[in-house]
């Protein structure tokens, strides 16, 4: 009974809507002559039919029609279209406009140039860079007690640290005045 | 297809595309915006549309933007751990348009509140059947389901909506037939 009652509850929605063939009707309306069940679940399916089927229908407000009729390829294809050929056109265009050259002459016309530096330029150089180091040093030290080399410590590369030696070596030679970093000292 | 066509489609499914929406999901705003949508897809794609299946094609759009406007609201107030909003309310009273409001028995109400406890697309189908009558093999047609899926999602819905039907009449079988 319960297998059938599901196999005839689902006919109801059809049912209620005229959507059964007479030899179906005739056959769920014999069920329903004899089964409470169905009769109740038929009266929910008519409620149901009856409230929703009441609902009034509702004004749309006014919607924002398109006014020209797009063409085949719709407007964000044409849209898309011209983004896509500007993107290219910036692409090209930068090489349409200089003069093109064969890759070689590229090659070599646009490798970034090497200085050559002389061996008094980079002595100098050397030079400024330890000095600069030697100035530092004074600055970090008020008590002007260390060398730079006690004052950067081992955190010099030895090539530095021999260097700042000699220039500070150097120093006390040339000059009178009396040597900012004086080589001996408390550290 | 043609613009006059459009046009005439226009006219003729939009008040009942934007109730659809408007029960579906008890919001003016959503509704409006979904039925604007349907026809923009309609006048976008027309071309390669038939103007005698167009009903179908435009109900079809409309219950799968309600679906999916529907699940995203849901999954919006999952995540702020918000109450689903029974919001039957906003069908009944409109600040900006009290003339516009709709007048909705207490059973009604309470059967659209209710609905709102069915999942989205079921809800949809419901009312494409109940409230737009239209005939299942019309609603399979038009969502790509077959009548019997049709009938058991119904069948299941009417079971869970048994709380808010309370009538138990039991008339007789020959008067209850075709008064649906």
């Amino acid at each position: 009974m319960k297998t059938d009652c599901t196999f005839f509850e689902l006919q109801l929605t059809e049912y209620a809507s005229d959507g059964l063939g007479a030899t179906e009707v005739a056959r769920l309306e014999d069920h329903l002559a004899a089964c409470a069940d169905c009769r109740a679940e038929l009266a929910r399916e008519q409620e149901l039919r009856e409230l929703l089927g009441s609902l009034p229908t509702v004004a749309c407000p006014p919607l924002q029609a398109p006014t020209a009729r797009p063409s085949r390829t719709s407007l964000w294809y044409f849209g898309g279209g011209l983004v896509a050929a500007v993107l290219l056109a910036a692409l090209v265009a930068p090489g349409l406009l200089t003069k093109s050259r064969p890759t070689a002459e590229l090659a070599t016309a646009d490798r970034v140039p090497t200085v050559e530096f002389t061996t008094a330029e980079i002595k100098q150089a050397r030079h400024d860079v330890l000095a600069t180091l030697v100035l530092t040093a004074n600055i970090l030290d008020r008590s002007r007690d260390r060398t730079v080399v006690e004052i950067f410590g081992r955190r010099l590369p030895r090539a530095v640290r021999g260097s700042l030696n000699h220039l500070d070596s150097a120093k006390s030679k040339t000059t009178n005045t009396p040597d900012p970093i004086p080589t001996g000292g408390q550290g | 297809m043609n613009q006059d066509i459009f046009t005439e489609l226009l006219a003729s499914h939009r008040d009942r595309l934007y109730s659809h929406a408007l029960y579906s999901l008890r919001d003016a705003h959503d509704a409006e915006d979904i039925v604007q949508e349907a026809f923009l897809k309609l006048w976008r794609h027309y071309d390669r549309i038939d103007p005698d299946k167009a009903g179908g094609w435009l109900m079809r759009v409309v219950h799968n933007l309600c679906v999916d406007r529907a699940r995203r609201r849901q999954a919006q107030r999952n995540n702020l751990g918000l109450p689903d909003a029974l919001a039957v309310e906003s069908l009944t009273a409109s600040t900006e348009d009290p003339a516009g409001a709709l007048y909705l028995d207490e059973r009604q109400q309470a059967l659209l509140a209710a609905l709102s406890t069915l999942t989205p697309e079921t809800r949809s189908v419901m009312i494409m059947h109940y409230f737009q009558d239209m005939k299942l093999h019309e609603i399979g047609e038009a969502l790509g389901k077959s009548v019997s899926a049709l009938k058991v999602q119904i069948h299941r819905a009417r079971k869970s909506l048994r709380l808010i039907l309370t009538t138990e009449t039991v008339a007789p079988v020959q008067a209850q037939r075709g008064t649906g």
